[in-house]
């Protein structure tokens, strides 16, 4: 959802205000004789009945009470709770597997007013929060709408990450707009319809020469003597040979020309697919996987530069050349041509069967290919894990079954290939015989010449192979618009955190920073961040303590927009993060990860990751507040060193020294630390800790703090529980509190450092 | 190691010594499910204590740890804190009423509609329209994403599908589906 939608959105009561049924009306009218008629400031429709199973119920609230309502089957409407709000001292959502439940809290028990499925726990999430601040007599809070992911034109419901729908696409449009991009090179394309046009004509004149050869040289239908046959005979086979020679030019001009348009056309896809791919956001890489991602710059490209290269020109040239072949014969003889053609609609059919047929196992085999794809993808980047376990031959196993599977399907789409092919083949020849036939006899019964038939059968063997290639028309046809579909659904889709259209520009952010009620829910069941509220100061270092699965990554998540919030929100200075230029953001952000990601290239490259245009000066000085010049001057190669995949191998602490570095270099000012659990000896860990100490000085400071010793540097620690901030003060405020969780973790830590110094 | 926290009891019904890092084994003689008016469930477990006193429970939370392999057996109780409280392999041996409670937890817990006919399903341009009848009524929904919305149990042919809004379903035997369900979701499988 877009920031201006949101903004015009309305507060609570309107989007929880579901027309009530006439029944359900009557039957709290009666009920509510007695507290007059005020508004409902909630009446919401849930999909679980009373009796657990899909059905409709009413949560309905006024400011004195809330009652569940459901109808009976004779059109009237029961009341199935009653509860005065006085009575109440929360209310809250409970997460069920595949839905949940609205709970209010009375006394030390709980009533359950009402179930729901998945779909509505984001709405009943925004009831309970409704009806606890009319309990408490608070202010209402803010409402928004849950995104309806539906297609805007026919109302069918769009992919996950997707806002493409695929019913409102058609594969003409697909193609329209393949071709599109040919566009820009008008001339280009002019040029190579021109061409084709002069191939296929080219294609057709040794046919008509054929008739002419037979007719006037061979067998002469008038009588001449042989040395004007044998002239005749020489010009038309000179004749033949040129047009062979005219026909060979033109094929060879038109099929570089279409090699040079359809390879640049890819090219402009694949990199505007990439293009698109590094502005989505992370929403749409956690729940796919890289191999299949992958698959869609590399093979669905492919796909579409092949059948630009090969499917398009027999498309195009195949369907002239047969009409070509067409026009000749129906005007030499348009009833032995209709003869000839009747095997075609039968062809046709079988072919568009055969297709339909193979069309499916032909999607399972790519799904199977790109799974592999996938499969292997995960078990050489877990390597370590395989071997560190000894599971090798499990791994192998695994391989060897979806191998085999993949195996199993190919072969079972070749062999029907293979045997549909050759069925189709003899069908397609079948119109010979008829011209073998009922041609032969006509040239018995002196009504047409030898020279026709001669040309009858040339064609129809130009005919066949065409033909043949057009069945396959449906396959590179289809097989190239699902992987258009598929290629421009990674361009159609809109990036969940994108700019706002009245983005704020932010030179430079002083380093404020505020929550606001934020929530916020990696898919919709289950929230990990729950009305967190914060403000930090500029220059301010917040510690950032939990369990793990506490929520602390979500924060830093959050932080860097990489998501958005599911409610509330974060200001940045003051302003809406939402509406903060990105790109401003970013810039002046920085992270440091527990693991840092060092892409192949130099150490300089990698420390200049966030500046490229830094000055050796400048990468070194950064290095060196680092704590990182020291051991990179050791290097042979120095700031030259190759580092990555193929790189030099660098120990934990060196590879953080390095992120630390490029954080400096690229001077965020607001910083985030994502310390390292590693462990690392002590000289490393001072000197990690003096680089750290120098970096975030004068900057706004997140740090998931595992060290004791960098929550000291913090000025206030916050725990976060369960998704919520249960605790926020100075290190030693929270070390006097009995009891606090935080309290609890210092001593849990103390206790294994204890054991730790024991054992060595 | 911490040995003398709230939380750090005696088995029940089990042997050997435990802290809190054990996993309790509940015998289903000694425990005993009720509720107080409303719809939280309160558990007592018998001679819990060190002194051998009972110990009791608001509020529990109770939770099958194999929801899809195994959902009769392995239950999991847990307090209003989240707080493990312990597991009982097999309800087995609860007392009528703790047995009706826990059904009655599971049954709310856990929603997913046992698909039993498909009454009718098109593809509209790959999103598959459905209109079925479920052990829980009758519902209609959209699957989109085939390949991701159909998940089959490794080893068994039950299959569990998942609509374009999240919901689930189950299908407990895919090959008893009709032809023509099969065919549209079979090559996802």
């Amino acid at each position: 959802m877009s920031i201006t939608e949101q903004e015009q959105q309305q507060s609570a009561p309107s989007l929880l205000a579901d027309a009530l049924p006439v029944s359900v009306e009557t039957a709290l009218r009666e009920r509510r004789n007695g507290t007059g008629d005020q508004p409902l400031v909630v009446s919401v429709k849930t999909d679980i009945g009373a009796d657990g199973k899909i059905g409709e119920r009413w949560v309905v609230a006024d400011t004195h009470a809330v009652r569940v309502l459901s109808q009976n089957g004779d059109g009237r409407a029961r009341i199935d709770a009653d509860l005065p709000l006085a009575d109440v001292i929360d209310f809250r959502t409970e997460n069920l597997v595949g839905g949940g439940a609205l709970l209010a809290q009375r006394g030390t028990d709980v009533v359950e007013l009402a179930r729901f499925t998945t779909p509505l726990v984001g709405r009943m999430g925004s009831v309970a929060r409704t009806l606890s601040a009319l309990a408490k007599g608070e202010e209402l809070p803010e409402v928004h709408d849950e995104e309806v992911r539906k297609c805007p034109k026919c109302g069918r419901p769009l992919g996950k990450n997707s806002n493409v729908c695929r019913a409102c696409i058609d594969k003409k449009a697909t193609l329209a707009r393949l071709f599109a991009y040919a566009r820009e090179f008008k001339v280009q394309a002019v040029v190579l319809t021109l061409l084709m046009f002069g191939a296929i004509a080219m294609d057709l004149v040794p046919g008509i020469i054929i008739k002419r050869m037979t007719d006037d040289a061979l067998v002469p239908q008038v009588a001449v003597a042989p040395n004007i046959a044998l002239g005749r005979l020489g010009v038309l086979v000179g004749l033949l040979i040129l047009a062979r020679v005219v026909a060979m030019g033109l094929t060879i001009v038109r099929g570089r020309l279409s090699a040079y348009l359809s390879a640049i056309i890819t090219y402009r896809l694949r990199t505007q697919v990439f293009d698109r791919l590094q502005e989505l956001s992370l929403s749409y890489y956690d729940k796919r996987q890289t191999g299949a991602i992958m698959t869609r710059v590399t093979q669905d490209v492919n796909e579409l530069n092949n059948f630009l290269v090969d499917g398009l020109q027999l498309l195009v040239v195949h369907g002239l050349t047969i009409l070509g072949i067409l026009i000749v014969l129906m005007l030499n003889d348009w009833k032995l041509t209709l003869l000839v053609l009747l095997p075609i609609p039968l062809v046709v059919w079988a072919t568009r069967t055969t297709w339909r047929f193979l069309r499916r196992r032909m999607e399972r085999l790519w799904h199977l290919r790109s799974a592999l794809a996938a499969g292997l993808n995960a078990t050489l980047s877990g390597t370590r894990v395989v071997k560190a376990f000894a599971q090798e031959e499990r791994e192998i196993n695994r391989f060897q079954r979806r191998a085999t599977e993949l195996y199993q399907v190919n072969l079972s789409v070749e062999n029907q290939w293979a045997t549909i092919f050759p069925m189709l083949g003899l069908l397609m020849t079948s119109g010979s015989f008829i011209v073998w036939y009922l041609g032969g006899r006509q040239v018995i019964l002196q009504e047409i010449s030898l020279g026709t038939v001669q040309m009858f059968l040339f064609f129809l063997g130009q005919l066949y192979g065409p033909l043949q290639a057009m069945t396959r028309i449906a396959d590179w046809l289809s097989r190239a618009t699902t992987s258009a579909e598929r290629v421009f659904e990674v361009l159609d889709t809109e990036p969940d955190v994108a700019d706002a259209p009245d983005a704020v520009k932010m030179p430079r952010i002083e380093g404020s920073l505020k929550f606001e009620n934020v929530s916020f829910a990696y898919d919709k069941s289950r929230r990990v961040l729950e009305n967190v509220d914060l403000e930090v100061k500029p220059g301010e270092m917040i510690g950032l303590v939990g369990h793990s699965g506490a929520g602390k990554t979500t924060i830093i998540n959050l932080l860097s927009r990489f998501y958005d919030p599911v409610e509330g929100r974060i200001l940045i200075d003051g302003v809406d993060m939402r509406k903060v230029s990105l790109n401003d953001l970013r810039r002046q952000l920085g992270i440091v990860l527990q693991e840092p990601f060092l892409f192949p290239g130099t150490i300089t490259e990698n420390i200049a990751y966030g500046k490229p245009g830094a000055t050796p000066e400048e990468v070194m000085r950064a290095a060196k507040a680092a704590n990182a010049h020291d051991f990179i001057m050791r290097f042979p190669d120095g700031y030259d060193t190759q580092v990555g995949e193929r790189g030099a191998r660098l120990s934990g602490g060196e590879r953080q020294r390095i992120s630390i570095a490029r954080a400096i270099l690229h001077d965020p000012r607001i910083l985030i630390l994502d310390e390292a659990t590693a462990s690392v000896d002590t000289e490393t860990e001072k000197q990690i800790q003096e680089a750290i100490s120098r970096l975030i000085t004068g900057r706004t400071t997140f740090a998931i703090a595992h060290r004791l010793s960098t929550l000291r540097n913090a000025d206030r620690l916050v725990v976060i529980d369960k998704g919520r901030v249960a605790e926020i003060g100075t290190h030693d405020e929270l070390m006097n509190k009995e009891d606090g969780i935080f309290r609890k973790l210092v001593d849990m830590q103390t206790e294994i450092n204890k054991m730790r110094i024991l054992e060595e | 190691m911490p040995t003398d926290t709230e939380n750090t009891v005696n088995p029940v019904g089990t042997s050997g010594p435990a802290h809190e890092q054990d996993l309790l084994l509940l015998d289903a003689k000694k425990m005993r499910l009720f509720r107080t008016g409303g719809s939280a469930v309160r558990m007592t477990i018998e001679g819990l204590d060190a002194l051998g006193a009972d110990r009791s429970y608001v509020r529990v939370q109770i939770a099958r740890a194999f929801p899809l392999s195994q959902p009769d057996r392995y239950t999991g109780f847990r307090d209003a804190q989240d707080k493990d409280i312990g597991l009982l392999i097999a309800p087995d041996g609860l007392d009528p009423e703790s047995r009706r409670i826990l059904d009655e937890e599971m049954e709310r817990r856990y929603f997913l509609p046992v698909i039993l006919r498909v009454n009718q399903i098109k593809d509209e341009f790959g999103a598959i329209f459905f209109n079925v009848d479920t052990d829980k009524g009758p519902r209609t929904f959209y699957l989109r994403q085939l390949r991701e919305s159909v998940y089959r149990l490794p080893g068994t042919d039950r299959v569990l599908i998942t609509d374009t809004d999240g919901n689930r379903y189950d299908i407990p035997d895919v090959t008893r589906l009709d032809a023509r369900t099969l065919t549209l979701i079979g090559h996802a499988l």
